[in-house]
C-alpha cells in the first residue's frame, strides 16, 4: 500500500467531508447499538455467571399435576443420608403480590438463629436496629428497590403484610441490602421462615422446597439420579440445567436481536450505495483530471477502497468508543430499560464491566466489509468515466 | 520543508483518525483491567445469592414467571421450564398499565359518567 | 434448539450471500468476456467489455480479501460452536457433527488457494500492455465460481445438518490411534517415518526452489502441505500440548495454546500457496513468476516454528515424548 495513495485520499476526503457525514454518522449509530446492547447483555450475563456460583447444588421440587406444591420437610432429613451429600435442607420462599403498585415481591424465610448466617450480614446489609435476636415480632430485611416503594407507599419502618387468612402482619423493617447486589436482591424481602409459614399459611411439616449442597462438583449428576428415582414426583434442578437454560436464552436473544437487524443492514446497504453513487460534477472532474495525467483505472479503484476502508474503520472505532462510554461509565440511560421489565420495581443496578472481544470482532465483521462491498460497484462506476467526456 | 506544508490539510483528518482509535484502544484496556478487578464485589453478591439461594436476576418483576423463572413450573399458560424460550421482546413491549384497564374498571369508569 | 440462530452462523450467512451476489454479477462479467472479448476490435461493445473487466476484476479481489477473513472467522466459529454442541471440547466435534463437516472444509481451503492463483495471474496480466490472459483468466474464474457456489450449498446443508441435541465425538476419539476413520488413518503413519519425510521433504523444496524446477516443486508442495497437517497432528502437536496421547488440529487454535495455531497455518498456507501457484501459473498461462523467495521463506518460518516445540520441550525435560 503506498503511503502517498493514502494522504491523497485523506486530502480529497477533507474536500468532501460535509457529504460523508451522514454515512460516518449512521454507520457508526448502528455500530454504536450493536455494541452497547452486547455489552450491556454480556454485563448481564457476567452478573449470572457470578451468581450461579453461589448457588445450592441441587434444588428439589415436588409436583403434582403439572405444578408446584409444598414438599414434606422429612424428605429433607432422607436425602441428606445419600451419600456424598453434605446437608439438605427444607427452605420456605414465594411470591407476594403488592397491590398498590403491581409488582411481586420474593419473600424468603431465613432462619435467623442459626450462628452460620450472623457472621455474613456485615458487609451486604445495613441494619437500621438491633433487632436480629427477637423472634417475638415480626421483622424483616428488605431489598433496596422493595424499601423504596413501600417508603412511596407510606410505609415507614414497617409493612402490614396481608396473610392468606386475611389477617394484617405487622412487620417491621430492620435493614435493607446494600446497593452492591441491587441486580440479585432488589424485590426480595428476608423474613424469619416462622413469619413466612404463616403469611403463606405453610404448616411445619412441609416446605417450598429443598436444598441440597454437594461439596464434590464430580457428584451431582450422579446424586440428581439417585434423587430422581428416590422421588419420582418431584422435579430435580441441577445448577447446571440453570447455567445451560442462562446460555440458551442469551444465544437465542442475541440472535433474535441480529436477526431483526438484518433489515437495518439493507436500509444501510442502500443508503451506501446511494451516497457514494451519487457523483457531483466536482467529483467527475477531479477523476477525469487524474486519468487525462495518466492515472488507470486501478489507481482511482485503489483510491475508493482507501477512502472506504478508512471510512468504516474511523466509524467503526467512533462508535464503539463512543458505545463503551455511554454504557459503562454513563451506565446507559435509556437502552438499559430493554433490559429491566416493565415493572414499577426497577433496580439500581451498576453494569459490571465486561470487555468481550470477540463480540467486537463480530460486530466488526459484520459492517466493515459490507460497508466496502456496497461501495464496489459505485467507486467501479466513477472509475471509469471517460477523461474526454468530464473535461469537455 | 515545501513537502510537509502541503500535507498539513490531510494531517487534522489524520489526527482525527488516530485521536479516535486511540481513544477507543485506552477504554478497551481500561474496562477489561476493571473487569479483572471487580473481586470484592463477587465476593459480596455471591454471599448474598447463598444467602437468598434463589437464581435469575430481579430485571423484571411484574409476573412471577419472570422472576426465578429457572426454578418455575414445568407446565403452565406461560411456560416457566428453566429451558424455555425467550420471549422477551414481546414481554418487555406489551404490558399492562399501572391503573388497572380492565373491563371491570371501565364499566364502573362508565357508570360514573352516567351518573353525571 | 438449531444452532442456525447463533450470532456467528448468521453473520456468516450474511457475508456469503452478499459474495455470491457479487461473485454472481462477476460471473455474468466473466461469460460475457470470455464470449466475446476481442483486443482487436474497436466495436462499442468491446469497450463496455473492457470496462467491465475492471469491476469484475476488482469483485474479485476484494472476495479473495473477504474469504480470507471469513475463513478464519469460520473456524473461530466452529470452535464457539463447540461449547454449544455436546461431546465436543473443539472444532474437531463441530466438524463431524454433520457429514459435510469435513467437505466444507476442504472447499474453503481450496477456493482460497483457488482465488488467490486468480490473483496471481491478474497480477501479471495487469503488468503487460496488450492484457494477454485476460480472456483465460475469466474462463478460469468461471470454474471458480462453481467451486464458490459448491462451498455455499454445502455450508448451507452443513448449518441446517447439524443437530445439537446430538452426541458428537470429540478429537480424542476422532485422531486416536485405533480409530478407523480415514483422516485417523493417515495420521498412523508412526512418527520414525513421517517426521524425517517432512524434513528431507522441505530440503528437497529448497534444492528445487533452487534449481527453478518449477513443476516439481509445485508437487512438492503439494505433498509437504499434506505431511505437515499430519506430522502436525501426529507428532509436532503433542509437543505443543506437552501431551502425548492429545492428537488434534483444532486445539492449537484455541486461548490455551496462545492462537498459536493461527499463525502455524497461515505461514503453512502462504508458503505451500506460492509454492503451488508458481507451478499452476505455468501450466496454465506458460509464464515463470519468481515468488520462490517468498515460497521458501514462509516454508523455512512453518518448519523453525513448529520445531521450535520439540525442542524447547527437550531442553526443558530432558526427555522426547
Amino acid at each position: 500500500m503506498n503511503f502517498k495513495l493514502i494522504d491523497f485520499t485523506l486530502k480529497s476526503l477533507k474536500r468532501r467531508l460535509t457529504k460523508k457525514l451522514s454515512v460516518i454518522f449512521i454507520f457508526s449509530l448502528i455500530v454504536f447499538l450493536l455494541v452497547s446492547v452486547f455489552s450491556i447483555s454480556s454485563s448481564i450475563k457476567k452478573e449470572l455467571e457470578i451468581s450461579v456460583n453461589a448457588l445450592p447444588e441441587i434444588i428439589v421440587q415436588k409436583m403434582s399435576g403439572g405444578r408446584q406444591t409444598v414438599i414434606p420437610v422429612d424428605r429433607a432429613y432422607e436425602i441428606a443420608t445419600i451419600p456424598g451429600v453434605q446437608n439438605a435442607y427444607d427452605r420456605v420462599w414465594g411470591y407476594y403480590y403488592f397491590v398498590n403498585d403491581n409488582v411481586n415481591f420474593t419473600v424468603v424465610g431465613l432462619d435467623f438463629d442459626l450462628e452460620a448466617y450472623k457472621q455474613k450480614y456485615s458487609d451486604i446489609i445495613n441494619l437500621y436496629a438491633e433487632a436480629t435476636d427477637t423472634i417475638d415480632a415480626p421483622f424483616m430485611i428488605v431489598g433496596s428497590g422493595v424499601y423504596k416503594m413501600l417508603e412511596d407507599n407510606f410505609y415507614k419502618n414497617f409493612y402490614n403484610f396481608r396473610t392468606v387468612t386475611g389477617e394484617m402482619l405487622e412487620t417491621k423493617i430492620v435493614g435493607s441490602f446494600t446497593d452492591v447486589s441491587a441486580m440479585e436482591t432488589n424485590d426480595v424481602i428476608l423474613m424469619p421462615v416462622n413469619y413466612v409459614r404463616e403469611l403463606f399459611d405453610i404448616s411445619e411439616n412441609y416446605a417450598t422446597d429443598i436444598v441440597v449442597r454437594i461439596p464434590n462438583p464430580e457428584e451431582i449428576e450422579i446424586i440428581k439420579q439417585k434423587l430422581n428415582s428416590m422421588f419420582p414426583d418431584s422435579r430435580i434442578v441441577s445448577r447446571l440445567d440453570i447455567e445451560a437454560s442462562y446460555q440458551n436464552i442469551f444465544d437465542y436473544k442475541s440472535g433474535l436481536f441480529l436477526a431483526l437487524l438484518i433489515v437495518a443492514f439493507v436500509a444501510f446497504f442502500i443508503l451506501v450505495y446511494d451516497n457514494a453513487s451519487g457523483l457531483s460534477i466536482e467529483d467527475r472532474r477531479e477523476i477525469g483530471i487524474l486519468k487525462a495525467v495518466g492515472w488507470q483505472v486501478e489507481n482511482i479503484l485503489q483510491i475508493k477502497f482507501i477512502e472506504g476502508s478508512l471510512i468504516s474503520l474511523f466509524s467503526f472505532f467512533l462508535g464503539t468508543g463512543t458505545a463503551l462510554f455511554y454504557v459503562y461509565i454513563l451506565q446507559a440511560p435509556i437502552l438499559r430499560n430493554l433490559f429491566t421489565g416493565a415493572s414499577n420495581l426497577k433496580p439500581t443496578f451498576n453494569l459490571i464491566p465486561v470487555i468481550n472481544f470477540e463480540i467486537l470482532i463480530l460486530i466488526f465483521i459484520l459492517t466493515v466489509p459490507v460497508y466496502i462491498l456496497a461501495t464496489v460497484i459505485p467507486s467501479w462506476k466513477s472509475s471509469v468515466i471517460d477523461a474526454d467526456e468530464v473535461m469537455r | 520543508m515545501n513537502f510537509r506544508k502541503r500535507h498539513i490539510s490531510s494531517n487534522v483528518i489524520l489526527w482525527i483518525f488516530l485521536l479516535v482509535i486511540s481513544f477507543t484502544i485506552a477504554e478497551l484496556f481500561y474496562f477489561n483491567y476493571q473487569s479483572d478487578n471487580i473481586e470484592t464485589v463477587i465476593i459480596q453478591k455471591q454471599k448474598v445469592v447463598s444467602i437468598i439461594g434463589l437464581p435469575d436476576l430481579a430485571l423484571s418483576t411484574e409476573a412471577v414467571w419472570l422472576r426465578h423463572r429457572s426454578i418455575g413450573n414445568v407446565f403452565s399458560v406461560f411456560p416457566d421450564d428453566g429451558s424455555l424460550l425467550d420471549y422477551y421482546p414481546a414481554s418487555f413491549v406489551y404490558t399492562t398499565g399501572k391503573i388497572s384497564n380492565s373491563p371491570l374498571s371501565k364499566k364502573k369508569k362508565e357508570q360514573r359518567k352516567k351518573n353525571k | 434448539m438449531s444452532v442456525l440462530l447463533t450470532p456467528e452462523v448468521i453473520i456468516l450467512f450474511i457475508e456469503d450471500i452478499l459474495l455470491f451476489g457479487f461473485n454472481t454479477i462477476a460471473f455474468v462479467i466473466a461469460y460475457r468476456i470470455y464470449k466475446n472479448f476481442n483486443l482487436n476490435s474497436t466495436s462499442n461493445e468491446q469497450y463496455t467489455l473492457e470496462k467491465q473487466t475492471y469491476l469484475a476484476s476488482y469483485i474479485i479481489k476484494f472476495s479473495l480479501y473477504l474469504k480470507i477473513i471469513s475463513f478464519l472467522f469460520f473456524v473461530f466459529t466452529l470452535d464457539k460452536l463447540s461449547n454449544v454442541i455436546p461431546g465436543a471440547m473443539c472444532g474437531v466435534g463441530v466438524t463431524t457433527a454433520s457429514d459435510y463437516g469435513i467437505y466444507l472444509l476442504i472447499f474453503k481451503m481450496l477456493n482460497i488457494y483457488l482465488y488467490g492463483f486468480w490473483l496471481l495471474i491478474n497480477n501479471s496480466d495487469m503488468k503487460r500492455e496488450d492484457f494477454p490472459f485476460t480472456k483465460i483468466k475469466f474462463k478460469y474464474f468461471l470454474f471458480i465460481y462453481f467451486f464458490f457456489v459448491i462451498e455455499l450449498i454445502l455450508q448451507s446443508l452443513y448449518f441446517f445438518d447439524i443437530n445439537p441435541q446430538e452426541l458428537v465425538s470429540c478429537c480424542g476419539t476422532v485422531f486416536n490411534e485405533v480409530s478407523t476413520s480415514a483422516v485417523g488413518r493417515l495420521t498412523q503413519i508412526p512418527n520414525i517415518i513421517s517426521v524425517p519425510l517432512f524434513y528431507s521433504l522441505f530440503l528437497l523444496l529448497i534444492f528445487t526452489a533452487l534449481k527453478k524446477t518449477v513443476l516439481l516443486n509445485g508437487v512438492l508442495n503439494f505433498v509437504f502441505a499434506i505431511i505437515s497437517i499430519t506430522t502436525l497432528i501426529s507428532f509436532f502437536g503433542t509437543y505443543i500440548y506437552e501431551l502425548p496421547t492429545h492428537h488434534c488440529p483444532f486445539c492449537i487454535l484455541q486461548s490455551d495454546y496462545f492462537y498459536v495455531g493461527y499463525l502455524l497455518y497461515t505461514l503453512l498456507f502462504v508458503g505451500t500457496f506460492f509454492g503451488i501457484g508458481i507451478a499452476f501459473l505455468k501450466y496454465l498461462i506458460k509464464i515463470p513468476l519468481d515468488y520462490h523467495k517468498i515460497s521458501i521463506g514462509f516454508n523455512t518460518a512453518y518448519v523453525v516454528s513448529v520445531s521450535f516445540f520439540p525442542i524447547n520441550y527437550y531442553l526443558n525435560n530432558g526427555v522426547w515424548l
